[in-house]
């Protein structure tokens, strides 16, 4: 089963994405925090991170440099209410960027596209 | 004037504020006062320095034979000082009410043309007398007739070695005679009095710089509150989007739900329903959102070259029947105009929000004129109306963000208008009369290829 991890500050959005993405099928750790989500990835057992950017403290965007000093890479999905971070330069090293909606579908699709590009040879869900 | 201790007065006196027109009435009064100098009428003309023209600042004496002998009696009756006659300008509102403002404004020469006399006083620092100026060559018969006497002198003002100007006086209607005692002992006093002219000009262009400096603050200021606009939009955006999401996304999870159940499909359906109804609702708020979003930090306009007239046009056909039910006439004056760089959307904004102003301030009816002219480099777009009129001590507010006068409306239909003007290279004018009418004018600068 694919784990992902969902960084996201607000608290119900923590439980939709946890419902509507346990119910794909996947294995989902909500955390609330950049700091927190450093220390889950060093754990080094998800497969994703569904990024938000701006949160208190550490926003997103530093969490993702952060990550790109980190041994294995994990592919990350920025799903932030702000279109204009798309160009912020940091964003491009993400693997997808996604306008927050309260229409999962998108979400969803990009998961299993970047989940299936990054491991071709597992078959999990 | 060879009394020294009058000399020093005057130079006190002088010396009492740094007002350029204070200084040159001063010198002016002195050239024609009976007691000092005694001529007819008196003329300072100073160098602009930015056009390179000699122009006529102020001028001193009466405007005709009969106003000259009846000053002359009066003032043998009262027997001013000095001093109080510097006071009576004091008492003047400005110098415009002179009587001899309207031909001092028509002393107009250019340095360029070095045979006028004037310019040669400038140039030479050497003061000139004039016996017959209709047969001299040296005048240029135009300034004789403007002048209107045979006789003058002119006598350059010079500090540290630079001519600033020149006075002129006559004796228009005393018809004494210039002695060269005169020209000497007013070329003394003028020598003396040019420093305290310069250091008056300087002072004043100081001030302007200064008035400017506090314009430009205010500006600034003005455009920080703009941007804490944006700010806030933007905080309140992303405040109301997460709540959305999660709303919107649980509706659809009741939604999925519900659809798959069949088992009480009364209750069922009426559970599709609403969520459905939920859904669709937060879908059009998110849109909103996102559009609010873009406009706040995506605004940068898209340029094309347009004819600014199509787009008034358009405009004023979709606002026709609107003005109509208002009783209000529309009037559009659309001069040719040169292609501008423009944002097509933007621009229709700027009208709309200055024609809805216009509006709203005639609720009676009135006129609407729109106008469009080409003014040197910009292309002019006024749109006036003949409502109540903006209230002089509202009219730096007027483009600030969330003024307003009205009981409806935001606030921020004139700083959207200023706003996108200045994103345009250009800017936006108030003119106003109280009760009479207003206009907005936008100038929208003409790209360098039009020119």
């Amino acid at each position: 089963m694919y784990e992902l991890l969902v960084v996201e500050n607000e608290e119900s959005l923590r439980k939709l994405y946890q419902e509507e993405l346990e119910e794909e099928g996947y294995g989902v750790v909500c955390v609330s925090s950049a700091k927190e989500a450093l220390d889950k990835i060093r754990e080094g057992h998800f497969h994703l991170v569904v990024l938000d950017i701006k949160m208190p403290g550490m926003d997103g965007l530093e969490l993702l440099g952060k990550m790109l000093g980190e041994e294995r890479k994990i592919p990350v999905i920025i799903n932030s209410a702000y279109p204009r971070y798309k160009s912020d330069f940091m964003s491009w090293a993400a693997e997808a960027f996604i306008v927050k909606s309260s229409n999962l579908g998108e979400l969803k699709d990009t998961i299993k596209k970047v989940l299936t590009k990054y491991y071709p040879d597992e078959n999990k869900v | 004037m060879t009394d020294l201790a009058k000399f020093r007065k005057l130079t006190e006196i002088m010396h009492k504020d740094m007002d350029l027109d204070r200084r040159m009435y001063c010198i002016l009064t002195c050239a024609t006062a009976g007691h000092a100098f005694g001529f007819s009428r008196a003329f300072l003309l100073l160098v602009n320095e930015k056009t390179n023209v000699l122009e006529g600042k102020m001028g001193v004496g009466p405007t005709s034979q009969e106003d000259a002998e009846s000053i002359w009696s009066r003032m043998s009756m009262e027997d001013k000082s000095l001093e109080e006659l510097l006071t009576e300008y004091d008492k003047m509102l400005d110098i415009q009410s002179m009587p001899l403002y309207s031909l001092v404004k028509k002393f107009h020469i250019p340095l360029s043309e070095e045979n006028e006399l004037l310019v040669r006083c400038l140039k030479e620092k050497q003061a000139f007398k004039v016996t017959t100026a209709s047969q001299d060559k040296r005048v240029s018969k135009e300034f004789a007739e403007l002048l209107g006497v045979e006789e003058f002198v002119c006598i350059p003002l010079v500090v540290e070695n630079e001519a600033i100007g020149v006075l002129l006086a006559d004796n228009r209607y005393s018809w004494r005679s210039i002695s060269e005692d005169d020209i000497h002992s007013l070329s003394f006093f003028v020598q003396h009095m040019a420093v305290a002219i310069k250091e008056a000009r300087l002072y004043q262009r100081l001030s302007e710089n200064q008035k400017k400096l506090r314009e430009m603050e205010k500006e600034l200021h003005r455009a920080g509150t703009l941007i804490s606009l944006g700010e806030v939009a933007a905080h309140l955006a992303h405040e109301i989007r997460n709540p959305l999401v999660t709303i919107g996304g649980f509706a659809r999870s009741i939604y999925k739900i519900a659809e798959g159940n069949v088992n009480e499909p009364q209750i069922i359906e009426k559970l599709i329903k609403r969520a459905k109804t939920i859904i669709i609702e937060i879908e059009r708020l998110e849109s909103l959102l996102s559009e609010t979003l873009d406009f706040v930090h995506t605004s940068k306009p898209v340029f094309q070259l347009k004819d600014l007239n199509e787009v008034v046009e358009e405009i004023s056909d979709l606002i026709e029947e609107e003005l109509k039910s208002k009783n209000i006439k529309l009037l559009c004056y659309l001069s040719p105009l040169p292609y501008i760089r423009i944002d097509e959307d933007q621009i229709k904004q700027v009208l709309f929000n200055l024609i809805q102003n216009a509006i709203d301030s005639m609720p009676q009816g009135g006129k609407l004129h729109i106008k469009t002219e080409r003014e040197k480099d910009f292309v002019k777009m006024e749109v006036t109306d003949t409502g109540q009129g903006i209230p002089a001590d509202i009219k730096d507010e007027i483009f600030s963000p969330f003024f307003t006068t009205k009981t409806h409306g935001s606030g921020l239909g004139l700083s959207i208008v200023k706003h996108i003007a200045e994103q345009h290279g250009g800017r936006v004018k108030l003119k106003s009369r109280e009760n009479k009418e207003t206009s907005f004018i936008v100038y929208l600068p003409v790209p360098i290829s039009e020119n």
